[in-house]
């Protein structure tokens, strides 16, 4: 591996919107714009990286992208260029582990290395190809990857620097990057973190969840050339052990439908607001209310025909990044969405009644 | 004793529980669940644990012990499992699978 230690601090400390004033020193919010630009061009590791990050906290520059496109440059990758790193955990808990396969080395036999390699690299190119989006912070940053974490860990999670994949626990889980979606899901976590920065609670943060889905899923399609259509819109296919009743982790099409288990328990995702659910478990049940803006997002996608990814896709990502913010609400989300749409396909096109008709069938209605 | 041990989050958003009735268990199994409640300083953890970093896909563990008239319920993310307390929430974990496993079987 032969990325700058620079570089990757940088990228991600730097370009994200703050989620806490704790991640910004505030001496630093009276230093002057022209003042952090040479701190960010020039200082140590760590300088850039808070230089950076107060720039791109500032409320005056958010929106603002051209003004940032100067400091952009700076530790920015050439676009289109992957830089791809995989870590082994060797079932102990310490990130990122020992480095076992970087950008451009071959395949080796470890199949949970070639799956998160080949995974975002997918998600990478969905990214770059069809949003145009240069990585997970827009500037190249790396996709950094750990498998083999814990013992029997069934899970999978991006911890706000990187994406982390268990083995599963071989009784109802096998490991998390046999399904690709799932891998796009844990990266979309850093997108949305550097856009919308989508609290990890209640409404926003089972948004947070559903982008995750959403764009997990077209990494799927995408992969397979898939129409909406073709789609089986499931997440985690194959996830699933032998032997659990089930067909994958959530349904888009059918929130709770996809499983139904001795063990599991059944699916409890809601479809529909009348069935939103009032919880205080997984965070207000960001994973549980997610099913609701899931099932929008496909009954858009289905309205309007073709790839999911070449307008339902194209709103949702817009929104996304430039309309939502931490505290977003369902509501906010379908306003925004049916604006989105409105703004670029015009105020009656097909393409807008898709979205309100998508929102409406969850019973949200704008 | 009464232990009540609940997992939720993570990307499956699934829930795992697990009841442990020290009545119920063996001498040496108590000893073991006191040894871990002990080195976790289980009753003088704040009730709370959260994380505030960045992340996503993270569990939320919930845990209640109950003994004569203390009860204490402690929730914690799992970023936040202080060292000293991750051997009892993995021996929690165990007693899921093995009780999963029995159901299963």
């Amino acid at each position: 591996m032969t990325d700058s230690g620079r570089n990757s601090t940088m990228a991600r400390a730097g370009g994200r919107t703050a989620r806490s004033s704790s991640d910004v020193c505030p001496i630093h919010c009276i230093i002057p714009p022209y003042m952090l630009k040479e701190i960010a061009r020039r200082g140590s590791a760590g300088q850039q990286a808070w230089a950076w990050q107060t720039l791109t906290l500032s409320e005056q520059m958010r929106g603002q992208r051209q003004a940032l496109s100067v400091i952009a440059a700076m530790g920015t990758t050439a676009t289109g260029t992957k830089r791809r790193t995989i870590y082994d955990a060797r079932n102990g808990t310490r990130l990122p582990g020992r480095m076992v396969r970087g950008e451009g080395d071959p395949r080796g036999k470890d199949r949970a290395v070639n799956e998160a390699y080949d995974g975002s690299g997918v998600t990478y190119d969905l990214y770059f190809k069809v949003f145009g989006r240069n990585s997970i912070d827009e500037r190249g940053m790396r996709l950094d990857s750990t498998v083999h974490y814990g013992r029997n860990y069934d899970n999978a999670f991006w911890n706000g620097q990187q994406m982390v994949y268990g083995d599963g626990d071989g009784e109802l889980f096998n490991r998390f990057t046999i399904a690709i979606d799932v891998i796009g899901h844990e990266l979309t976590h850093g997108v949305t973190e550097y856009e919308a920065g989508l609290e990890y609670q209640d409404q926003s943060g089972a948004l947070n969840e559903s982008f995750s889905d959403v764009f997990g899923s077209l990494v799927k399609q995408y992969k397979r050339r898939q129409t909406a259509k073709e789609a089986d819109w499931l997440i985690g296919k194959g996830l699933l052990a032998r032997g659990v009743k089930g067909k994958a982790l959530r349904s888009m099409k059918e929130p709770g439908t996809a499983y139904d288990d001795d063990i599991l328990g059944k699916d409890p995702q809601p479809g529909h607001m009348t069935d939103y659910v009032k919880t205080r478990d997984d965070n207000g049940g960001v994973h549980i209310n997610s099913g609701i803006p899931n099932r929008a997002f496909y009954e858009t996608a289905i309205r309007l025909g073709g790839n999911a990814w070449a307008k339902a896709g194209q709103i949702w990502y817009a929104t996304l990044r430039d309309k939502l913010r931490p505290a977003s609400s369902f509501k906010d989300a379908a306003r925004w969405t049916v604006a989105v749409a409105r703004d670029r396909y015009g105020a009656g096109s097909l393409e807008q009644k898709a979205v309100r008709g998508g929102w409406a069938a969850v019973g949200m209605r704008v | 004793m009464k232990v009540e041990f609940c997992r939720t989050g993570g990307v499956a958003g699934t829930r795992l529980t697990a009841t442990l009735d020290t009545e119920r268990l063996s001498p040496q199994e108590t000893a073991r669940l006191r040894r871990l409640i002990s080195t976790a300083c289980f009753f003088d953890q704040p009730t709370s644990l959260k994380s505030s970093t960045s992340g996503a896909d993270r569990f939320q563990y919930q845990l209640t012990v109950e003994e004569g008239d203390r009860i204490k319920k402690v929730e914690i993310d799992e970023s936040c499992v202080p060292r000293t307390f991750q051997p009892l929430i993995d021996y929690l974990l165990d007693s899921c699978r093995a009780r999963r496993k029995k159901k299963r079987s």
